[in-house]
């Protein structure tokens, strides 16, 4: 018998209170067992001093790590404050006219619940007022306390608590073909609300990871232009959920404002994602005619740069018909700011 | 003697298991940590007082012990593992204080009477055993410790060690060896390689 399976089989015995039933069988048994009646017996601290050692570890739990009501909130807030300022400056110097603030809401015209402290303080400071206006790009901020801060327009024309329930998501089932609402007042997505919406906890359409909830900020921001560097409006960008063992799932799709800008909210997850638009060539990330040739798009905490260039078909018909191939654009290489980047797959 | 139980009953509701009581440490709820000691702080003094037979230096080394693991705790990914992550640190918080002592470390070796608070023990049984223990190397010491003292399991002492189980389950076999013959001088026919 192996001398370990005999130790157990014996120390079993004993705790099972079975005296001689656990005749040792050799000397190092005999020695294991007083060991462990030995180690059986050996004293606990006294309780009142094992009561102090307790407060004393709760109180020092408490200390490392505080309750979130009770983290001191105003760096983060001075943080967002000082962001704030500079994007007003900048949109005032930028436009030429003051900026405007519009708390963005979700859909169904709700404010956005959940709002941090921070952004409260934001909130009591900007006037809520004015036109609803589309986020131009949107800076992910985190603070000390590790909450992300919320949304800017780098225009200076808003500032904005995101809504826990990203407008963008709005996932959609097929492939709509893109619709620009191209109002004077745009909507931060454009949405066709004739399609039905699949909410991400959708049994048959399951995030990417389902462990992780919805990100509180989008996880691609960026524009979709022309070969030219003009803006696409009306552009729809999809993002496919990669799994392993399953087909590609359609998993967040948005489309471009009148300037072009997109965002999508993703759970983290690997990605591929396609632009494309009336009158333009589909192209997936990045500047890949097609899905084989598609880079991954790992999203992490963080937020990703997308700058997507769709050639026109008429342009790719002529490079086609002249021989060549299609160059690329020199676009501006994306700026991942988070952690996560895109990696091949 | 007091004897605690190692798992306190809780009041009203489910037992909450480690991984909750660290998720919840975690989001700010300090008491959770004081039930995690509750928990396995009878097991890592007992742990701790086998290595050392003083009961200050238990207590000042549990105390040692869980704040090292308040601190990683927010790295530790298997957090349901929390009894065996902590007599991990335990074990190294021997070290580290036998280390800082090693130039006392014969005199702690040849020490023989127990030290403040347990002397009124009245079954010091095991202070024989543990004393014996006591000339064993610091190897054989952590071994039976970990596996007697603590009730680690083989998987566990082993990562506890860093070694692999074979190579505890080995090491466990010779501490016995050696223990066996200082609890019995007489014993003969020791194989101990």
């Amino acid at each position: 018998m192996n001398p370990d399976d005999a130790l157990q089989a014996a120390l079993a015995d004993q705790a099972s209170g079975a005296p001689g039933a656990a005749a040792p069988v050799d000397a190092d048994l005999a020695a294991a067992l007083a060991l462990a009646a030995a180690a059986g017996r050996t004293p606990a601290l006294a309780p009142e001093r094992s009561t102090a050692i307790r407060d004393a570890l709760a109180a020092a739990a408490l200390d490392h790590y505080p309750p979130p009501s009770s983290r001191p909130y105003w760096p983060g807030a001075l943080a967002v404050l000082a962001i704030v300022a500079l994007g007003l400056l900048a949109g005032v110097l930028v436009t030429g006219r003051p900026a405007t603030t519009a708390p963005l809401a979700d859909e169904a015209g709700s404010p956005a619940p959940a709002e941090s402290r921070s952004m409260a303080v934001v909130r009591r400071l900007i006037p809520a007022s004015g036109p609803r206006v589309p986020p131009r790009a949107v800076l992910v901020l985190t603070m000390p306390s590790g909450q992300a801060a919320s949304g800017l327009n780098p225009e200076g024309t808003g500032t904005a608590a995101r809504p826990t329930r990203p407008p963008a998501a709005a996932i959609r089932a097929g492939a709509p073909s893109p619709t620009a609402e191209l109002s004077a007042t745009p909507t931060p997505v454009a949405t066709s609300s004739a399609l039905p919406e699949i909410r991400t906890d959708d049994p048959e359409h399951p995030a990417a990871d389902t462990a992780t909830p919805t990100p509180a900020g989008p996880a691609l921001a960026g524009r979709v232009l022309d070969a030219a560097g003009a803006p696409v409006p009306g552009a729809s960008v999809v993002a496919f959920a990669i799994q392993p063992g399953a087909s590609e799932l359609l998993q967040a799709e948005a489309d471009t404002d009148a300037d072009g800008f997109y965002q999508v909210w993703l759970a983290p997850g690997r990605y591929r994602v396609r632009a494309g638009a009336p009158g333009f060539a589909t192209r997936y990330w990045r500047n890949a005619p097609d899905e084989a040739s598609a880079e991954v798009v790992a999203v992490g905490a963080g937020w990703l740069a997308l700058e997507f260039r769709l050639p026109r078909l008429e342009e790719q018909a002529s490079i086609a018909a002249a021989g060549g191939t299609a160059t690329e654009p020199a676009g501006p290489s994306p700026t991942p700011p988070g952690p996560s980047r895109p990696e091949q797959p | 003697v007091t004897v605690r139980p190692e798992s306190p009953p809780v009041p009203g509701g489910p037992v909450p298991s480690d991984g909750d009581l660290v998720r919840r440490v975690l989001a700010g709820e300090g008491q959770a940590f004081g039930a995690l000691y509750e928990r396995h702080g009878p097991r890592v003094e007992r742990f701790l007082a086998f290595r050392t037979r003083d009961q200050d230096l238990v207590a000042d080394l549990a105390q040692d012990v869980f704040l090292r693991a308040l601190r990683g705790l927010a790295g530790l990914r298997e957090r349901e593992r929390f009894g065996a992550w902590v007599l991990t640190i335990a074990q190294r918080a021997v070290a580290d204080h036998w280390a800082a002592a090693e130039r006392h470390r014969e005199e702690r070796v040849q020490a023989s009477a127990p030290t403040a608070g347990w002397a009124e023990v009245p079954d010091i049984g095991w202070l024989d055993v543990a004393q014996a223990a006591a000339r064993l190397s610091d190897d054989h010491q952590a071994v039976l410790a970990l596996r007697f003292a603590a009730g680690l399991s083989l998987e566990d002492t082993a990562r506890a060690l860093d070694r692999s189980p074979d190579a505890v389950k080995q090491l466990q076999r010779r501490a016995l060896a050696r223990l066996r013959r200082a609890l019995l001088p007489q014993a003969e026919g020791d194989e101990d390689p």
